[in-house]
């Protein structure tokens, strides 16, 4: 990617909190510019990128009663290997660890800071590429 | 982002609510309420912080991870956080603590600055009266021995002066037999505490004091009492929901003699169907009974459209200090501790009433 190139993302968001997915669709599409597909479940991740394949998937690990690690894995190697990286109110060393060695592309604590959301979603996968 | 705020603090009123039935709902339903209250603590961990207030994750993070003792006394501090933070931006509440005895000050002036924006010390009536004409105050609480005479004689200024009339006062005392307190509620205390206070008993009641939690929809009852419509009661209904004989004729006697009708139930269920469409002016509620406790009663009076602004008292037994707590944060006005005296809790229920 030449630099000085607006990075532009097709983010996958899922998360079942209503208000994280609210503010987080700020955080990167508003104020990152990126294109947010939201969606609370699996199932409807699923029906988002029937047509559209995004360029990463923003994971939250415990989706309501659904197991985000799995749900992740699943929608990745369906779409085609798309990067992860998981959401987590859980940022205990080991937390973090196991789901690093899911192969994720990064972990990212919740709570988070709104503004600088978008810019490390994009630090995390420039760095998986280089 | 500050639209996102106000979108944030909307929506903390329905976990608010969320939070409150589960927690009602204990003992008989107590896994799946457990799970519930977990559940929203972790949600609540993850999104405070990021809307902006940290003091939500912390105190979240504190329910999600207490073990089953602890749960309880983290998911009230919660709870007191939330309820801080709907009240809607800073907070302006004014308080003011009369009280001669310097410790005794302190302590309370500790217990109350987390609910109030700021506090304000007197140490004699004089002092009081002074602070008093100069500002208003959203919450007085005031102790009956005090340096330059009797606290009773500034409860009855405060509540002699119409722009201190409605502000809810808070007596402590030590030592205090049932008559001085029956008295007290008689001249207008809102609440009685014996000192040493007891910290979480207090605290629940000033921040109660302080502000109604919202019960169901948001333009329910407003946070201080009202007193404007002094118009007679519509009813002399008085619901009484109490398994106990001898508590149940002491009241009833007592209440009938005031030419209120007594409507006495031993079994919460049955209570909750007759009143369906009748219109009180009270309600007394047990929180022991069968068939369904007294704070799932409250929980649904508080729920329905025509008892919703109804004054609640709550019987507990003594050293259910817990069910006070919980009592107020569902909704209850006051509370009565077994065995009490027939003459305060009289003075206890016209109080209520004048109040509303």
């Amino acid at each position: 990617m030449a630099s000085g190139d607006v990075l532009h993302l097709i983010i996958l968001l899922v998360d079942d909190d209503p208000e994280i997915r609210l503010i987080a669709r700020m955080a990167l599409g508003k104020i990152g510019g990126h294109t947010v597909l939201d969606a609370a479940d699996e199932k409807t991740a699923r029906a988002l990128t029937r047509d559209k394949r995004p360029d990463v998937i923003l994971m939250d690990v415990l989706l309501g009663e659904e197991d985000g690690v799995a749900a992740a894995d699943r929608l990745s190697a369906s779409l085609g290997s798309v990067p992860v990286i998981f959401l987590t109110g859980r940022t205990g060393a080991d937390d973090v660890a196991r789901l690093q060695a899911t192969g994720a592309r990064g972990v990212l604590g919740k709570p988070f800071d709104p503004s600088s959301l978008s810019s490390a979603v994009e630090r995390l996968l420039a760095d998986g590429e280089s | 982002m500050d639209d996102l705020t106000q979108v944030y603090r909307d929506a903390l009123v329905g976990r608010i609510e969320a939070l409150e039935v589960a927690r009602g709902t204990r003992p008989e339903r107590a896994a799946e309420s457990v799970a519930t209250i977990r559940r929203v603590a972790h949600s609540l961990r993850g999104s405070g912080g990021t809307f902006g207030f940290p003091e939500i994750s912390d105190a979240a993070a504190l329910v999600e991870d207490a073990s089953e003792t602890q749960l309880d006394a983290a998911l009230q501090d919660l709870l007191v956080v939330l309820r801080s933070v709907t009240r809607g931006g800073a907070n302006t509440a004014r308080v003011l603590i009369v009280h001669g005895d310097p410790a005794s000050a302190a302590r309370l002036r500790e217990l109350t600055t987390p609910l109030a924006g700021e506090v304000a010390v007197a140490e004699t009536r004089a002092q009081a009266r002074e602070l008093l004409s100069a500002g208003k105050f959203d919450l007085v609480t005031l102790s009956l021995a005090l340096p330059d005479g009797d606290g009773r004689s500034l409860l009855i200024d405060v509540r002699g002066n119409p722009e201190t009339a409605d502000v809810p006062t808070v007596v402590v005392a030590v030592a205090a037999d049932a008559h001085q307190k029956a008295e007290c509620f008689r001249m207008g205390a809102d609440a009685f505490f014996d000192e040493p206070v007891d910290g979480e008993l207090f605290t629940a009641v000033a921040s109660a004091r302080l502000q109604r939690a919202p019960s169901k929809p948001a333009e329910e009852a407003p946070a201080a009492p009202k007193r404007a419509e002094a118009a007679a009661p519509a009813s002399r209904n008085v619901l009484l929901v109490e398994d106990d004989d001898m508590v149940a004729s002491i009241l009833k006697h007592r209440l009938g003699r005031e030419g209120f009708e007594v409507l006495h139930f031993s079994d919460g269920v049955r209570a909750l169907s007759a009143v369906e469409g009748k219109p009180l002016a009270l309600a007394i509620l047990d929180v022991k009974v069968p068939g369904m406790d007294g704070f799932e009663l409250l929980t649904r009076l508080r729920g329905s459209p025509d008892a919703a602004r109804v004054p609640v008292m709550m019987l507990t037994a003594q050293g259910a200090e817990q069910d006070v707590v919980r009592g107020f944060e569902l909704g209850a006005d006051d509370y009565m501790v077994k065995p009490f005296s027939p003459a305060e809790v009289m003075a206890r229920v016209h109080r209520l009433l004048q109040r509303k």
